[in-house]
């Protein structure tokens, strides 16, 4: 039996040991709340990507988890009392901004579009918004948004439930002390009520997720079409979608524990109470055993569509869905029916006598080019140069303020460093490739040398084949080649484009006698050459003799 | 909570409904999460056990280690537990126990604290509250409470070397130079006959020995079997000091029994205080003072109307030896001075089952007529009252004078400087 004595004079100081830790604050939990993120939306992008199979909604999935961590960092960044004079929206913006332009870049990357060439420059220089107005970078940015929304979200209620030295060093005072405090009194949060919030954003995106999931596996075409719950086509659930589950629930439970921790050491540090280190150590140990013990015991469960009473239930709701289509189908006969004696019922409109004027065509109006007017491009120039020219200033305004308020000065000596740095890059770079190139150049010499002397040198000598010893298989692919030397020989040579039934019909012509036995030995050859089933050796042994015919006649005739 | 089942029902929904099975490992995995939470906590904290260890008796101003210990006998983890025990705020020596801790399997953890025993009393020490919880917050926080455990501090004691108290009963074991008492079982030595001994007091060897007659002289013995009484109806007391004086006189009981029961006599207490213990059946209806957590006497409607005289401590009979001392300290600690019936009334009934001789020492608040009366009272019925009064009283020398006059001692103890008489030797005492 272990025991542990905990005398009360050898109490750890309370600030050292109910402030949450840096490790959990900026690694673990930023992470975990990233990953939960971005399950989320690689459940969405599944469903966008039923809906527009041609762009590589997958590959957003990584700069989603980017985005989501930056957004969580800059929430902590923010939670800082050192940055509660700064513009805080001002600075939200710039950050959005930034990620924006970082997103068109890589939108303009994974959807592989090539370099803009002169043409496309000038076209987005003079109607700028063509630039932008691509429907799945505008898709992706709204994603962006929300998965940035999201982070920044859930960011913020773990920065709140964090345990500031502040409130530590506050609160391990004595009450009596706490008077000459009473200034540096920290607010009251009302962290359960946090935890609650958290907790609730977790199961609505949950569920959110689950039917995502669940929309990625019907086949949308075929349910668009028929509308019948029972006819839906089921696809197969995507490995991503998998990942994206177990991760979305393990790390979402494991963020709940850190919560209620913090939920929990605020009570403790409120009220006095004398903490251990060793709690917060074997909470985080127990939460991931739980948690991983509860995914492993499910893993061996037996799945639920195996289950007799998942049977049953299945059953019903089939049932259940049909007498739901058959009240549809009823409704609609009868409303199709009424409509019909309603028509019935209608008089009838005598026919127009005199034939309508047909409306004018729409192509006239298309055809019809506009008229050029010198002012309008001039116009269109200036505003178009306007445009760019504001969106580049705010653009580098943003990015500037963004990255010199996270302490990076950019000025001219800076950004003289870093075109050194580059330069020195690229020297590197063009130093590797030369002497890659060099090397190349260097191997290619050698192997065409190689290969002259090879030609000029005597044929290797004669080698003896014992085709007995040989497996059937190879037997027939020796026959066969065989065959082809001989006609070679003879001058019926096979190029080496030529397939063996192209180059069976040249044998043909010249041993027509032969085109049966050829055509034997041309099959055979392609089934052992290239079909994985075994050649039993009677099949070697007839395509043998096939093949002794074959040459010998070969031998009797004469040269082309 | 009903969120989460609403998940899981969800999740089973939509397995079912879209025959997707990986949803249903989800939905395991969330009612695992949820199965866990909701069935081990409430079992593991059935296994937590606590002990509390310490000695249930203490003298005045003694130091009181209080040991904790609680185990878990789970053979999983318990992610942390809340210990709590309440300690009335006056007791406290040092910080309170009020902490949290994770028990591994079958751990053990050990709590030290200490408490002052600065003032007599029957104090509660505890419960402990134990709580703990899950590591998802799916379960409400599950509390139990180790039940409470009591410590009695005995009252202050003085030590005392001499009382000198007289006595109508021979045959004791203190010395005395009263000659009517001379013990034979003592002998001190021999003198010259002298007319009207007894001749069975002659040395005859001694006589042989000398050629004159000789006698034994025995060394003169009392016994000092002895009842105190001690006073404590509250209007006997002044309204101003009552609570100093009711302690003082407690003191003075308790050191006099003290002292001779060191010197091996029997010694009896009796009171007309209440004795808060006396009446409570269960301990769940002991009420105690939050501040000082002192044992408190109640007082409801049940003593209003029942007789004063049944919340009245028993009387304990002269005894000697150390258990009978623990016995009437053990009263003494818990005796509080409350209205029940003045002493003049009290004194004849309480002292009926007393034994001819044996000395009373009346420890009460002042010496009126009616107590002097009480007492002459006990002095013609073959007693050997001896009046202690607490309070300071003027007119003291008037009381000595009666009480001289009606056959027994007085002394005024009004603080405890004026005990020194009794530390002094006998001869000068008397």
């Amino acid at each position: 039996m272990n025991t542990s004595s905990t005398p009360v004079s050898e109490k750890p100081a309370a600030e050292s040991v109910f402030v949450t830790s840096a490790w959990s604050r900026t690694v673990t939990q930023p992470i975990a709340i990233a990953v939960t993120i971005t399950a989320l939306f690689v459940g969405i992008i599944s469903v966008a990507s039923g809906i527009a199979p041609e762009h590589p909604w997958f590959s957003l999935g990584p700069l989603f988890f980017v985005i989501a961590l930056e957004g969580i960092y800059t929430t902590l960044w923010l939670h800082h009392p050192d940055r509660w004079v700064l513009e805080q929206t001002k600075y939200r913006a710039a950050e959005f901004l930034f990620l924006i332009l970082v997103l068109r870049l890589v939108v303009w990357i994974i959807t592989k579009q090539p370099l803009p060439d002169l043409d496309t420059i000038s076209l987005y220089l003079g109607a700028p918004l063509t630039f932008f107005a691509d429907r799945f970078f505008l898709a992706a940015s709204f994603l962006a948004y929300l998965c940035w929304a999201a982070a920044i979200h859930i960011g913020s209620i773990f920065a709140q439930l964090a345990i500031s030295v502040i409130e530590a060093t506050y609160y391990a005072q004595p009450i009596h002390e706490r008077m000459v405090w009473a200034d540096n009194k920290p607010a009251t949060l009302n962290r359960g009520s946090l935890v609650q919030d958290f907790f609730r954003w977790w199961l609505w995106s949950g569920i959110l997720l689950i039917i995502c999931v669940g929309l990625s596996t019907i086949e949308l075409s075929t349910f668009m079409s028929q509308l019948n719950l029972l006819a839906v086509t089921h696809l197969g659930l995507q490995p991503a979608l998998l990942g994206a589950m177990i991760s979305y629930f393990l790390a979402g439970f494991w963020l709940i524990s850190q919560g209620r921790l913090e939920v929990l050491n605020a009570r403790w540090l409120i009220s006095g109470v004398h903490k251990t280190n060793i709690v917060e150590r074997r909470w985080q140990r127990n939460s991931l055993f739980v948690l991983l013990a509860v995914a492993l015991v499910a893993a061996f469960l037996p799945i639920g569509s195996t289950l007799p009473i998942s049977r049953l239930l299945n059953l019903i709701v089939g049932f259940f869905l049909y007498i739901v289509n058959l009240i549809f189908f009823l409704i609609s006969l009868l409303v199709g029916l009424i409509l019909s004696l309603l028509a019935a019922l209608m008089p009838s409109r005598k026919a127009p006598t005199e034939t309508a004027e047909p409306p004018p065509s729409l192509q006239k109006f298309i055809e019809q080019p506009p008229t050029p007017l010198a002012t309008d491009s001039i116009a269109s120039l200036f505003f178009s140069s306007l445009f760019w020219a504001v969106f580049i200033f705010i653009a580098v305004s943003a990015i500037l303020f963004y990255i010199q308020e996270r302490g990076y000065q950019i000025n001219g000596r800076s950004l003289q460093q870093i075109w050194a740095a580059i330069k020195q890059w690229l020297q590197m770079m063009w130093l590797g490739v030369n002497t890659q190139v060099a090397e190349l150049r260097h191997t290619v010499r050698q192997r065409r040398q190689r290969k002259e002397t090879a030609d000029t040198s005597p044929k290797p000598p004669w080698r003896f084949i014992r085709v007995n010893a040989l497996s059937p298989r190879e037997q027939i692919r020796y026959f066969y080649l065989s065959i082809v030397r001989r006609a070679s020989d003879k001058g019926v040579i096979r190029h080496q484009s030529e397939t063996p039934l192209e180059y069976i019909d040249t044998l043909k012509q010249n041993w027509p006698e032969e085109q049966t036995e050829l055509d034997q030995l041309t099959q055979a050859f392609l089934h052992a050459r290239y079909s994985p089933q075994n050649v039993e050796k009677s099949q070697a042994a007839t395509i043998k003799n096939t093949w002794k015919r074959v040459k010998a006649t070969i031998r009797k005739s004469r040269e082309p | 909570m009903s969120q989460f089942t609403g998940l899981i029902i969800f999740l089973i929904a939509v397995a079912f409904l879209l025959r997707l099975d990986f949803i249903f490992y989800i939905a395991y995995v969330c009612m695992g999460v949820y199965a866990w939470s909701r069935w081990y906590t409430p079992r593991a904290f059935a296994r937590l056990s606590g002990e509390r260890f310490f000695s249930n008796h203490a003298f005045w101003g003694e130091v009181v280690d209080i040991k904790l210990r609680v185990h878990n006998a789970n053979p999983l983890p318990l992610p942390w537990v809340q210990v709590s025990e309440s300690i009335a705020v006056e007791l406290r020596l040092n910080q309170q126990i009020n902490d949290v801790t994770s028990l591994a399997k079958r751990e053990t953890a050990e709590f030290t604290y200490q408490i002052k025993a600065a003032r007599r009393g029957y104090y509660k020490i505890g419960p402990m509250r134990l709580a703990t919880s899950d590591l998802f917050g799916l379960l409400p926080e599950q509390q139990g409470y180790i039940p409470p455990e009591y410590l009695t501090v005995y009252p202050r004691i003085t030590p005392l070397s001499q009382l000198g108290l007289p006595s109508h009963l021979p045959f004791g074991t203190i010395a005395s130079n009263q000659r009517l008492f001379a013990d034979p079982a003592r002998p001190m030595g021999v003198r010259e006959y002298r007319s009207g001994d007894s001749l069975r007091q002659i040395h005859w060897k001694a006589s042989a020995h000398a050629r004159d007659l000789l006698v034994k002289t025995q060394e003169p013995a009392i016994s000092l079997e002895t009842a105190v009484i001690l006073n404590l109806h509250l209007p006997d007391y002044s309204h101003r000091d009552r609570r100093y004086y009711t302690e003082w006189g407690i003191e003075v009981a308790a050191s006099l029994a003290a002292h001779l029961i060191d010197q091996r006599q029997p010694v009896g207490f009796m009171s007309n205080g209440i004795d808060p213990l006396i009446g409570q059946s269960a301990a769940a209806e002991l009420v105690f003072d939050d501040t000082s957590g002192r044992l408190l006497h109640q007082h409801n409607e049940k003593a209003a109307t029942a007789t004063r005289h049944s919340f009245i401590s028993p009387p304990i009979p002269p005894r000697n030896g150390r258990t009978h001392l623990m016995k009437i300290l053990e009263r003494l600690a818990r005796i509080e001075a409350e209205e029940t019936v003045t002493l003049a009334e009290w004194l004849p009934t309480a002292c009926l089952h007393l034994s001819w001789g044996i000395t009373i020492l009346v420890i009460t608040a002042h010496g009126s007529e009616a107590v002097c009366h009480s007492l002459h009272r006990l002095v013609r019925t073959g007693f050997n009252p001896v009046l202690i009064t607490l309070e300071p009283d003027y007119n003291w020398n008037v009381v000595y004078e009666r009480a001289r006059q009606l056959g027994f001692i007085a002394y005024n103890i009004k603080r405890p400087q004026d005990m020194d008489r009794w530390r002094r030797p006998l001869q000068t005492a008397l």
